[in-house]
């Protein structure tokens, strides 16, 4: 370990050696109207080829030789700036851009320096802007990160109107979905049919499907990185919306001017507001609801220093029949200080906390119950951002992460039928290494490498079992508090290379290595908060992908279109499913209950997207293959995982018809998911039973919707702005088959069907948006 | 009590509940026929064995009965008996009663037309000691939205760990068919009342039914089967992997063979004058 520390250093001081002539400009972007810093935004010299973006807190630096440039500053929905600069030593500036003057001559909805670059080495990244999101018609007009980005190549949904998703072959657990840096174990709300993220609240959205940046692990298929606002510190803000089935407000201001900032963001679900005027009594007393709190405060501490706190809180609750009751949800909590130590070198210290629980109750004549399940992270990261010459710029640092999860503990009364019963708490120690450096090695070639070394210990108290090939528990290891049961250390290789073939094209390979030491048990098609999630232990190993990708990339017709096209390969181990039958409700011993086996996914995607006019929107398509081959379930031959679908398309279309009405539609079609269908039947016990050979080795009919969406601006004053939102949910009623079920005919017991559910057609709905500013 | 918080079904009723259904033409690739066993040892005289053959999905019979198997159940180191076939095909019986405590063997073989040696199909069940049925009674509360009457028993599980039951509900003596199960992990010891929850959103016991519930105590292996049975073989695509259920029977059938005990009690559903009842 310290050798490479030394390695590192002397490679770092033999570059700062080389680049003594040169001098460094740096400095926070920010928008001019709220102070928000800007991610993302594109720094560079007009007249020779040099340049950067600025990171996710806005900082940038740039180190040029000695001499005089007209630098450029652009972001999407921010007008350009050009600075004069005189560069004879280092030179700190702070840059703010005006808000896009919306011309509807010159419509320009995106600009550059957003989503995929040409030279950069970054590849299998989508970026989309809160902008983008706001036009795409969705689910009851509930605006939805998830589901926009479920409109990219590479990135499936999980189901009709569902807000889970599928990167590149990977399951939906192996998604790390993080929100200023913390992660959420549970990113739906509703079963699914709503994200946790409430737009409104969301500044930046990225991500990754492949060559991931060494910063980010965890989960082998794809990072979704979530920013939330930081708050205006110029003016007061008040903005809020009505829609069908929410309605949500956010504030937002200086604290004091400049200098700190606060938001507030709120959204709450009322269905249940309705559920008394029902007729039926016992619907009345139903529940079903949701809200979600976003919180954020920031400090500039100086110059030099900057502060975040930013939190989440967010909760569903569903009662039926006064007598089954869950609720669950997520909290985060997350304190950043970002320190510029110089010109050249930005520090961000991060201090972060996630939870996620389910409680479910159980109320009847006859019985009362309640189960309490949690999963817990507190989180240490420290990155250093050195931006090492013209040449060079790094990334290093570490992230140290406690897991608590307590699997479940089932309490009941005394008078009722049940003891008390606690699964173990598992308790693990997750810590990484990361360093990576990019590096424009020439100017038709910039390279990253770097790598990601993780650590994940399983930590005692509690019993570990070891298990025969038939699950049976052959041998029970009692372990003490804190005792170490096992140590898995992994190294992750991150390897990425661009080739600039000219100043449009480029052509991209990458090769990364994922590790995911927490593993996401469910059950059922759906998913749903009860699912279960395990830490590896003694014989649950990680989880281990390896990803190689090869991307071609060109911009054309003055970038107002953008093209591009990946490939990608796939290996995973340590693949976890369910054992037939598998019990995993009261079971301490849960590796009796599970089978392990590989996995493997490849694929072509291509985008075209066209950025800029009054008619912008992107054409998606993935074509693909996701097997799985697991001991124990289909003989042990390779199958279809149930997300494998050989043809993706996704449409989006958005037309701005003048300054007051914007129009959009999107359609999506997808081969129906592997499902497994009987192959025959029998009788047991007079109860008729479905014989299954093939796992997953049938189709779902194919998945298709159109939905249209109208934005209507009311009012567009200085101090305020309103519009009315509208949206038809998949526009021409296609019955898009929720679930399949087989069974015997009602009328006709000797007829055996099968019977196709679908949920959403011709779902209208209306909202109404303001802004007081 | 598995159903009792099974939160899937909750959230899938709840879901269907605004979808829509149809009767849709799917593409059902049919496989060879397999074997299939259903053989049951009560200690109240039942010594039942079916040998029979699936059938494909769009055949209008469902159970294809299987004649001239010699079939037979020992007790280890004890008596044994062979079956002989009944008037309904694939139907073996023996007047043969199993105790509690003692294991069993069961041996099937038969020989298909088109095969020169005869196929043979194990198994093995111990039955378990016996649990009595406290009581029967009927419970009336909401349930799915509706006030409902449900069958609801008491039983005492036994201080040791490792029980495990299956409920039989029978309505005017038709079988009731939701496969209740329970074992033990959280109620060991305990007086259980259990409601027998049927996760329909038509269903309901009505004033008058003549209602008999069976408690049966069965062993692990029958409980897994019973188990898996009922979440990933009955064509409800809740599941996300169906399968076959996980079976005791060695040589390739499918099915079971449970050697268990039978305890069982009758009750009418709120009688009143109103009702009225075949005098036997």
């Amino acid at each position: 370990m310290e050798k490479t520390v030394f390695f590192l250093l002397f490679i770092f001081s033999a570059i700062a050696a080389t680049s003594q002539q040169k001098h460094t400009l740096s400095g926070t972007i920010r928008s001019q109207r709220s102070g928000e810093t800007i991610i993302g935004a594109s720094v560079r010299s007009i007249n020779g080829t040099e340049g950067t973006v600025s990171n996710e807190y806005g900082f940038f630096s740039l180190t040029l030789p000695e001499g005089d440039y007209e630098i450029e500053f652009s972001a999407i929905s921010f007008e350009t700036s050009v600075e004069q600069i005189k560069l004879t030593e280092n030179f700190s500036k702070n840059i703010l851009l005006p808000d896009e003057v919306k011309d509807l001559e010159q419509v320009t909805v995106s600009a550059t320096g957003k989503g995929r670059t040409i030279t950069g080495t970054q590849m299998g990244v989508e970026r989309l802007s809160i902008q983008e999101v706001k036009t795409i018609p969705m689910l009851l007009g509930e605006r939805d990160i998830l589901k926009a980005i479920q409109l990219l190549p590479g990135i499936k949904q999980a189901g009709d109107g569902n807000s889970g998703f599928y990167v590149r072959g990977g399951s939906a657990d192996q998604n790390l979905i993080l929100l200023d840096e913390a992660q959420v174990y549970n990113a739906s709300h509703l079963l699914g049919f709503f994200s946790t993220f409430n737009s409104d609240a969301v500044k930046d959205i990225t991500v990754y499907k492949g060559g991931m940046p060494a910063q980010y692990g965890g989960r082998l298929s794809s990072v979704l990185d979530v920013k939330m606002n930081e708050g205006n510190n110029q003016n007061f803000e008040l903005s809020g919306g009505i829609g069908l089935i929410s309605a949500k407000l956010n504030l937002e201001g200086p604290i004091q001017k400049n200098k700190s900032s606060f938001l507030l963001s709120g959204r709450r679900t009322y269905a249940d507001v309705f559920v008394p005027l029902a007729k039926d009594t016992a619907i009345r007393k139903n529940r079903l609801y949701f809200y979600d709190y976003n919180a954020k405060l920031n400090y500039q501490l100086g110059k030099k220093d900057n502060l975040y706190i930013s939190g989440y809180f967010g909760r569903d609750y569903l009662k039926f029949d006064q007598q089954f009751g869950i609720n669950w949800g997520n909290i985060t909590g997350t304190a950043r200080w970002n320190h510029i130590f110089n010109s050249r070198l930005f520090s961000n210290t991060s201090f972060i906390y996630s939870d996620f629980d389910y409680n479910i109750n159980i109320n009847n004549p006859n019985n009362d119950l309640d189960i309490y399940s949690k999963i817990r992270d507190l989180n240490l990261k420290q990155e250093f951002q050195w931006y090492a010459g013209s040449a060079h710029s790094m990334r290093f640092g570490f992230n140290s992460t406690y897991h608590k999860i307590r699997p479940g503990d089932v309490t009941s009364s005394g008078t009722a039928s049940f003891n008390n019963f606690y699964l173990q708490d598992r308790y693990s120690w997750e810590n990484a290494l990361f360093a990576t450096d990019t590096w424009k090695a020439a100017p038709w070639l910039n390279l990253t490498y770097g790598a990601r070394l993780t650590s994940f210990a399983i930590l005692g108290e509690g019993d570990f079992y070891n298990i025969d090939s038939d699950g049976n528990v052959t041998d029970t290891l009692s372990y003490a508090k804190n005792r170490l049961v096992k140590n898995y250390i992994n190294i992750e290789p991150r390897l990425a290379a661009s080739f600039i073939l000219n100043r449009t094209t480029s052509v991209k390979a990458s090769y990364v290595r994922n590790v995911q030491n927490l593993h996401l048990m469910s059950n059922s098609t759906t998913g749903a908060p009860t699912d279960k999630w395990l830490a590896s232990t003694n014989i649950i190993k990680p989880e281990i992908a390896d990803q190689v990708a090869l991307g071609w990339y060109k911009n054309f017709a003055g970038s107002r279109y953008e093209f591009s096209t990946e490939a990608y390969y796939k290996k995973m181990y340590n693949q976890i499913d369910y054992r037939p039958g598998a019990d995993v409700f009261t079971n301490d011993a849960i590796e009796s209950q599970i089978l392990f086996g590989i996995g493997r996914a490849y694929g072509w995607e291509v985008f075209l997207k066209k950025k800029t006019g009054k008619a912008t929107g992107w054409i998606s398509y993935t074509l693909s293959k996701t097997e799985r081959k697991i001991d124990g379930i289909n003989d042990g031959a390779w199958y279809n995982a149930r997300q494998d679908r050989t043809h993706d398309v996704a449409i989006v279309f958005n037309y701005q018809l003048n300054r007051k009405w914007n129009l959009a539609a999107n359609w999506i079609y997808y081969t129906g998911d592997a499902v497994t269908y009987p192959n025959g039947k029998y009788v047991i016990d007079n109860q008729l039973v479905f014989y299954y050979t093939k796992r997953n080795a049938d189709r779902m009919p194919a998945y298709h919707r159109l939905d249209l969406g109208a934005t209507w601006l009311l009012k567009d004053k200085k101090k305020f702005t309103s519009e009315l939102a509208f949206s038809v949910f998949n526009a021409y009623g296609r019955e898009n088959p929720y679930i399949i079920t087989f069974g015997q005919n009602e009328d006709d017991p000797s007829k055996t069907e099968a019977v196709q559910t679908s949920l959403f057609r011709f779902v209208p709905s209306i909202s109404y948006n303001f802004k007081f500013k | 009590m598995r159903h009792f918080f099974n939160i899937g079904l909750v959230l899938s009723i709840a879901l269907l509940a605004i979808g829509c259904e149809r009767v849709i033409n799917v593409d059902i690739k049919d496989a060879a026929p397999r074997f299939v066993v259903e053989g049951i040892l009560t200690d109240d005289s039942t010594c039942r064995v079916r040998l029979s053959q699936t059938s494909n999905f769009n055949d209008t019979i469902n159970l294809r009965g299987l004649s001239n198997a010699r079939v037979t159940i020992f007790e280890e180191g004890g008596a044994g008996v062979l079956l002989s076939e009944t008037s309904v095909k694939g139907v073996y019986r023996a007047p043969f009663t199993g105790k509690p405590g003692r294991t069993y063997n069961l041996r099937v073989e038969y020989m298909p037309e088109t095969a020169n040696s005869p196929l043979v199909f194990t198994s093995t069940s111990t039955m378990p000691r016996k649990v009595q049925l406290d009581s029967l009674f009927v419970t009336q509360r909401v349930f799915l939205g509706q006030n409902r009457r449900i069958a609801t028993i008491r039983f005492k599980d036994p201080a040791a760990l490792g029980n495990a039951y299956r409920f039989v509900q029978y309505v005017d003596g038709e079988e009731e068919t939701t496969i209740f199960l329970a074992k033990d992990d959280l109620i060991n010891g305990r007086t259980v009342v259990d409601e027998l929850l049927i996760f329909n959103d038509e269903y309901t016991l009505n004033k008058c039914d003549q209602l008999r519930v069976e408690l049966q105590s069965i062993d692990k292996a029958i409980y897994l089967f019973w188990y898996s049975l009922s979440q990933s073989s009955l064509g409800s695509s809740q599941s996300a992997s169906p399968g076959n259920p996980a079976s005791n029977i060695k040589g390739g059938a499918l099915g079971y063979f449970s050697a268990h005990t039978v305890s069982s009690l009758n009750i009418a559903v709120d009688p009143d004058s109103t009702c009225s009842y075949p005098v036997d």
